[in-house]
């Protein structure tokens, strides 16, 4: 399929701090914008100023249609300069948006059990992939999944704390099965999510089973430790520092098994953000 | 497209001559940060630029420097992509014809490890149609002198230049690095050596740390800084090189708008290149060129000739 990438300017409908260091953040855009899927995401910037420099790519939290155009939401955490800049931003302020950008969450039909695992910031662009499943869409194609009735969902997330556990509510709404980690066991599960994965793993269906992760490159790492002895299929989002967006600058590399040779540097921004888990390569 | 339509049906004269290369405006893309071509064909005309600057290549593809390999500082970013390319032989298989459908001056920027690649590079790019120029990288060290950067020292540089010179028949711009004492020695000396143009300048070494880990924010330790913290520097030394050659100066280095574009004229500069710009707004170098257009308007400015070199001291 595809697809436009928008060179836009939005502005800002609302910019709430629902945590410390995490906001939502939305954006009506000034033209309308069909195609929008879980797993991609925006490059954002405010608009006249050159310092910050660079826009900051924000995975896509959730896309509605409007009357006065398309609305996209981020669940964002404040990490740096980029994202102080935008935190200050106000209803009514302007953002330069270039989007929507790299590969998307893509369905396997074969399998009925969907595993989301999000560590942190990374429950972001699940939440919007898990509420996509529900409405029974399959981004791949964007037609309605085949016997989506038969599909189960469980929804992993770890966060440092149960104060950081940001839109729970949203991913229990859509998610009957919600497991959670925190590391000092405010909430559910003393440890990490990769801890609480391992222990319930054993009791899945190999044949049946698929995951869905993004989170932090320690967590991404540990969970492919866990399923490399595993025929599960896994599709990660990774993250890097971006300077385009749109595989010119090479800025946003990793590791990847590439036939030609071995491996080679791919782009999370043109390539991903989403890889096949077994691509990646570690050393 | 009517960018193109508007910028051609213009009743200004934009075109200027690069030591050769023809360019209907003063506008072009810089190595490595527009790929090539392709990445930025879904944002502009292509054809409106006034050349393109392909990302630089080497004899063989370069897998570059591991990650990370970019951090943001004040208003500009630092960079070691480590030369990361598709080498000269996949550029002129894979990437050069769909650079050969837009009419527009393509510019093969190039670099090496030792003087003998440089000139075997312009060797095999004879073989290529749908080349305007070469843009020779003389910022990269010379591993055959312990790593020395060709364009820090006057012998080595016009050695490179020579022997590029020797072999191809294309116009050759040297891209001058600015981690050097006087960059209008190493400029005068690659003109010597037959340099048809410089452009200037490449990125300036600097560092940035992690005070939380102690560790540097590039892997690569040193990286070049771009964007607009480095555009006085870039002014005074292209300034500087256009009083000292006659070569015709191609201005770089944090030109974000119109009016920096303008003051690199101004300085000395027949044309520029954009550079971090393009990854800020896909769209920079076309809303540069049509300020520009804006400006001799207002000014009732016919030829980019009469702003070139004109700064009053």
């Amino acid at each position: 399929m595809t697809m436009t990438i928008h060179l836009d300017s939005g502005k800002i409908i609302e910019n709430e701090q629902i945590a410390e260091d995490y906001l939502v953040m939305s954006v009506l855009l000034s033209t309308r914008l069909d195609s929008a899927l879980p797993g991609q995401f925006m490059m954002i910037r405010k608009q006249g100023v050159q310092d910050p420099l660079l826009r900051r790519p924000l995975g896509l939290y959730g896309v509605f249609q409007t009357e006065a155009g398309t609305v996209l939401e981020f669940l964002y955490r404040v990490v740096g300069k980029g994202t102080t800049a935008l935190s200050r931003l106000v209803a009514g302020d302007t953002v330069d948006i270039l989007g929507p950008l790299g590969k998307h969450f893509d369905i396997m039909p074969e399998r009925s059990h969907i595993i989301l695992l999000a560590g942190g910031i990374g429950a972001a662009p699940l939440s919007y992939f898990l509420e996509y499943l529900v409405k029974h869409l399959d981004p791949s194609r964007e037609r309605p999944i085949e016997k989506p009735e038969t599909r189960k969902m469980t929804f992993y997330y770890g966060a440092e704390t149960s104060s950081t556990l940001v839109g729970l509510e949203k991913i229990k709404h859509f998610c009957s099965d919600v497991r959670i980690a925190t590391d000092d066991g405010s909430a559910g599960f003393k440890g990490t999510i990769t801890d609480l994965l391992r222990r319930d793993l054993p009791r899945f269906d190999q044949n049946k089973t698929c995951i869905y992760s993004c989170g932090p490159t320690p967590m991404i790492r540990t969970l492919a430790q866990l399923l490399q002895p595993t025929s599960i299929p896994c599709r990660v989002s990774m993250e890097e520092r971006m300077a385009c967006g749109i595989g010119a600058c090479l800025g946003c590399s990793i590791k990847v098994r590439d036939p030609s040779s071995e491996w080679a540097y791919h782009q999370v921004c043109s390539d991903g953000p989403v890889f096949d888990l077994r691509d990646l390569l570690w050393k | 497209m009517n960018d193109r339509m508007c910028i051609m049906k213009s009743d200004f004269d934009l075109s200027v001559d690069i030591g050769g290369v023809k360019i209907k405006n003063p506008i072009i893309t810089a190595s490595g940060t527009f790929g090539y071509g392709e990445e930025y064909a879904p944002f502009l005309d292509l054809n409106a630029l006034g050349a393109i600057v392909v990302k630089g290549l080497s004899l063989e593809p370069r897998m570059g420097n591991p990650p990370p390999r970019i951090i943001e500082t004040a208003s500009g970013m630092l960079n070691a992509i480590g030369l990361q390319n598709v080498g000269v032989h996949a550029f002129i298989e894979d990437k050069l014809p769909f650079l050969r459908t837009f009419d527009v001056p393509v510019i093969a920027n190039i670099l090496g490890d030792n003087a003998e690649d440089y000139q075997r590079i312009a060797e095999l790019l004879n073989d290529a149609t749908g080349l305007h120029g070469l843009e020779v990288n003389i910022s990269c060290p010379n591993v055959s002198k312990g790593g020395i950067a060709f364009g820090s020292h006057p012998e080595m540089a016009m050695d490179v230049v020579k022997r590029v010179k020797s072999v191809t028949a294309l116009p050759v711009i040297v891209k001058l690095t600015p981690n050097v004492t006087d960059v209008a020695l190493i400029a005068e000396a690659v003109e010597a050596a037959g340099a048809n143009a410089v452009s200037l300048i490449n990125t300036i070494t600097g560092m940035s740390i992690d005070i939380e880990k102690r560790v540097p924010h590039l892997k690569n330790i040193i990286g070049g800084l771009s964007g607009p913290a480095i555009k006085p520097v870039a002014l005074r030394m292209v300034w500087q090189v256009a009083n000292r050659v006659s070569i015709p100066v191609i201005g770089i280095g944090g030109i974000m708008d119109a009016n920096d574009a303008l003051e690199f004229l101004i300085a000395g500069a027949t044309a520029v290149q954009i550079g971090t710009a393009n990854f800020i707004n896909p769209q920079a170098s076309i809303h540069i060129l049509k300020g520009i257009i804006a400006f001799m308007d207002r000014q009732q400015i016919r030829s980019v000739h009469d702003l070139i070199g004109t700064l009053q001291c």
